[in-house]
């Protein structure tokens, strides 16, 4: 932290802020052109209808390029250390285990250097309370470990997650392999299906991630530590999560208008957020939720959604729905 | 118009929390820097 007469001197030379402002901008523009990452959006700009094991492709080019790493780091430290005030213009993706920036940031594709000290993870184990997880975090990624700190794995397994998955007590993850792991070695993860735990570390681990959010399985899975038995799931999916809780809203505020809103979510990817949809739709207008209602009841390709469905058409809408089925029956 | 108690509507057995919400604490692994960043910019 810079404090004192320095600072003071700074905050009031507005030339001297201009200055240091454009040293980061010009940064910007050094960072994007390193060969390396210019690459990268090259060959992304190329592969606009891949999906995830192409990107991934393009992305492991460029994590094995040890110079084209070097280049990002060193254009860093340069920066820094002619200007006390620089901050990277990169996105920070830290937690208490680890500190990251993202080295590239896309829809499709994001790459993290991260440093995860071995007092951190020892402390998460320490001081951890209540139930732990094995997580499975539904994406593909590919790791690469710079250094790996003398880091021992463990690598787990669970059933592949489908758009037909169904979250159930007796699903289970297993142990596949502990080992130490190499510096410069790299993993490729699928989320659906893989994960690892870092059992150990005696020194900080330095690592890249390349995690695409393409062809994710519909959930994230943790699996809990001890039983290895299915704990619970959530969204893969940010901007179905963000547009799941704005149709919440809207219910709330009666905003009949937005009907049209209601009836194209109901053919989300992701069978949790049609019936979210459907749910709120039903609270919002049932009438005009009941022709959709029978659609799903009949035809949603997940069977969970499909039964939860017919159950609500015979617990709400009796008459109507026993008036289809003889409709049905004799159709003359 | 009817209208119908959300409350009362039936739920999926498979139960399904928003992006970046956990039930347990991971127990150490490396998941998911999309995760990372929610965590970090909230």
């Amino acid at each position: 932290m810079i404090v004192g007469k320095a600072l003071a001197g700074w905050l009031a030379d507005e030339k001297e802020q201009a200055r240091r402002t454009a040293e980061t901008e010009d940064f910007a523009r050094r960072f994007q052109a390193i060969p390396a990452r210019a690459a990268l959006e090259e060959g992304l700009r190329g592969a606009e209808t891949g999906g995830a094991d192409e990107i991934l492709e393009l992305a492991r080019t460029f994590l094995e390029d040890d110079s084209g790493i070097r280049e990002c780091v060193d254009e860093m430290i340069g920066a820094a250390s002619r200007n006390p005030y620089f901050q990277p213009t990169l996105r920070t993706a830290s937690t208490a285990l680890h500190s990251g920036l993202l080295l590239y940031d896309g829809p499709r594709l994001t790459i993290m250097l991260a440093v995860m000290g071995p007092d951190a993870i020892a402390a998460k184990r320490v001081f951890r309370q209540g139930g732990a997880s094995i997580s499975f975090g539904g994406q593909k990624s590919l790791f690469r470990f710079l250094k790996a700190g003398g880091a021992v794995l463990s690598f787990w397994e669970a059933p592949d997650i489908g758009a037909d998955f169904a979250g159930d007590a007796t699903l289970r993850c297993r142990l596949t392999e502990r080992r130490p792991i190499a510096d410069g070695e790299t993993l490729a993860i699928d989320g659906a299906r893989q994960s690892f735990v870092i059992e150990h570390a005696s020194s900080p681990l330095v690592y890249l991630q390349a995690l695409t959010p393409l062809d994710a399985a519909p959930v994230m899975s943790e699996f809990d530590s001890i039983t290895h038995a299915f704990a619970g799931a959530s969204s893969t999916d940010d901007a179905g999560s963000r547009i799941g809780m704005m149709l919440s809203l809207l219910r709330v505020m009666d905003r009949k208008d937005a009907v049209p809103l209601f009836v194209g979510m109901l053919a989300a990817p992701h069978f949790y957020a049609r019936w979210h949809a459907m749910r709120e739709f039903l609270a919002l207008d049932a009438q005009e939720a009941l022709p959709h209602l029978r659609k799903m009841a009949e035809a949603d390709p997940h069977q969970e959604v499909r039964a939860a469905a017919s159950q609500t058409l015979r617990a709400f809408f009796p008459e109507q729905t026993a008036q289809q089925e003889l409709a049905e029956q004799c159709p003359n | 118009m009817k209208k119908l108690d959300i409350r009362t509507l039936p739920e999926l057995k498979t139960k399904v929390g928003a992006y970046g919400s956990v039930k347990q604490q991971e127990v150490g692994g490396v998941v998911c820097a999309g995760v990372f960043i929610i965590i970090a910019q909230s």
